[in-house]
């Protein structure tokens, strides 16, 4: 379990991190890769089902190939790239969305509420945050050079803060599990 | 219900880039709109030009050249160069929601005008060619080049200008008793330009009213329309003239007007005088203006 969560908090951070130097050099599709081991190992130890994140997965690791090859610039300058990383974000928050209903059902497992507590705040928060900024994305093409800057800026500064607390929390869950097996760890603790 | 809350959210957010998507293309011009103009230019050792036009914000495009017959001429203010294109970083005289108005400027010198001229009797078409290749005729009321006029000094003295939007003034002080006639301006900018002419009798150049009425709005103003003054206008000396410009803002046809308008009379003597008004008018658009020449930019083509 504790490993998953290291592959969650790995992938996320690839796909955060984005250092353009010819090409990207946390590309994407490799975070995406490392978010689906880290959902295996966890929904196989809690035994619970994640066909639809796996087929996500797999789309996204497609569709963000090309990621690996554009930086900011290039996207700036295209109107069709600018829908593509929206098209990006609307997958990625919908992987979010089908990872916290996984993670829920994880954190029903830990012995104390808090990991549950947390999860559902962070779920609280990141929905508020990032669904919100994505609808009031699509009107950026429409306002003002002055309105489209200043509401990029805010976007991004709340995406920033919202994506950091979402791997801190990953981190967090991460070091809530035992270094062994969940079920073994626990297991003892019940014997004794 | 609630648990495909967040499916519902996700389709509206889709919804919304679509609509968003429509809205931006149906505001997108296919190809730069040049503004009418009206340009009958003074000569000088080098003439300057100036055309406006307007072009999509996401395209980095710029007028590159000004072609009539063989003759081409370069835009000063081109200021892209291929693989430097940014499209936050366009020059441009003003910013509307999807659209950028820019200006280009020619620079002619006394060969290039002669030049000019001769193409200009062969050829009705003046063509403009953009950065990105493409080329669209540039449709002018008037394009031609005048000898430099000069006022006759004997009887004005300008006191200064006065320039706020879309409006400008001239200031003259009247050094000799003067009977100025009436003007009128060519009929192609007729429904363009209002002028205003308001006397201060008696009042010195350094006048502190006339510093107050130059100060006002239009609207404000409290003169007379160039064709509601009853001529000849009588003028003595001490008295002071303002000449206010305005541009239409509810111009359909907006229009780049350079002219210069001579306004003739006679002194106490009989002798004939004279004052050239320099009439230059650059666009300044609102958002409904820009709003109505993307339309009709954009029916055109259909």
């Amino acid at each position: 379990m504790r490993n998953g969560f290291k592959q969650l908090f790995i992938g996320f951070l690839f796909i955060f991190i984005k250092i353009h130097i010819i090409v990207d050099l946390f590309p994407d599709f490799i975070g995406y890769i490392f978010i689906y081991n880290g959902i295996k190992q966890i929904a196989t130890l809690s035994s619970q089902p994640y066909e639809k994140l796996k087929n996500l997965l797999i789309i996204l690791v497609i569709v963000s190939m090309p990621n690996f090859f554009l930086n900011d610039q290039v996207i700036q300058q295209s109107e069709w790239l600018g829908y593509y990383s929206a098209l990006l974000s609307v997958l990625k928050v919908s992987l979010v969305y089908l990872l916290f209903t996984l993670l829920q059902e994880v954190a029903k497992l830990l012995p104390y509420k808090e990991g549950l507590i947390s999860t559902k705040r962070m779920y609280y928060w990141y929905m508020s945050v990032v669904l919100p900024s994505l609808f009031i994305q699509s009107f950026l093409m429409n306002t003002s050079y002055d309105n489209s800057l200043t509401g990029s800026i805010l976007i991004v500064m709340f995406i920033l803060i919202i994506e950091i607390s979402f791997l801190v929390y990953l981190n967090n869950m991460r070091k809530r599990y035992p270094k062994s097996g969940i079920y073994e760890s626990y297991a003892k603790g019940a014997v004794s | 219900m609630r648990k495909n809350w967040f499916w519902g959210v996700i389709s509206i957010i889709l919804v919304s880039w679509v609509v968003n998507f429509i809205y931006f293309q149906s505001k997108q011009l296919e190809k730069p709109v040049m503004l009418n103009a009206y340009l009958d230019i003074p000569t000088r050792d080098y003439t300057n030009l100036s055309l406006h036009y307007i072009t999509n914000k996401k395209d980095i495009i710029e007028l590159q050249s000004l072609s009539i017959g063989d003759q081409s001429f370069f835009n000063e203010r081109n200021f892209i160069f291929p693989g430097f294109e940014n499209p936050t970083a366009q020059s441009f005289k003003q910013e509307f929601t999807h659209h950028y108005l820019k200006e280009a400027m020619f620079s002619f010198g006394e060969e290039d005008i002669k030049n000019f001229q001769e193409e200009i009797k062969n050829n009705n078409e003046v063509y403009a060619t953009f950065t990105n290749g493409q080329t669209v005729p540039v449709n002018v009321s008037k394009l031609d080049f005048t000898p430099y006029k000069t006022s006759d000094e004997a009887f004005i003295k300008g006191s200064g200008y006065n320039y706020t939007g879309n409006s400008r003034a001239e200031f003259l002080h009247i050094n000799v008793p003067v009977n100025m006639e009436a003007f009128e301006l060519p009929k192609a900018i007729q429904q363009d330009i209002d002028i205003k002419l308001m006397v201060w009798k008696d009042a010195s150049e350094h006048s502190p009213i006339i510093r107050e009425d130059a100060s006002k709005e239009w609207e404000n103003l409290n003169a007379p329309l160039y064709t509601e003054v009853k001529w000849p206008l009588q003028l003595n000396a001490g008295d002071s003239i303002g000449i206010f410009f305005h541009t239409k803002e509810d111009s359909k046809d907006v229009k780049t007007i350079s002219l210069i308008q001579d306004w003739t009379g006679e002194d106490a003597d009989g002798n004939q005088i004279k004052h050239v008004i320099n009439i230059i008018s650059n666009p300044i658009l609102t958002q409904d203006q820009v709003t109505a020449i993307v339309k009709k930019a954009r029916d055109d083509v259909k």
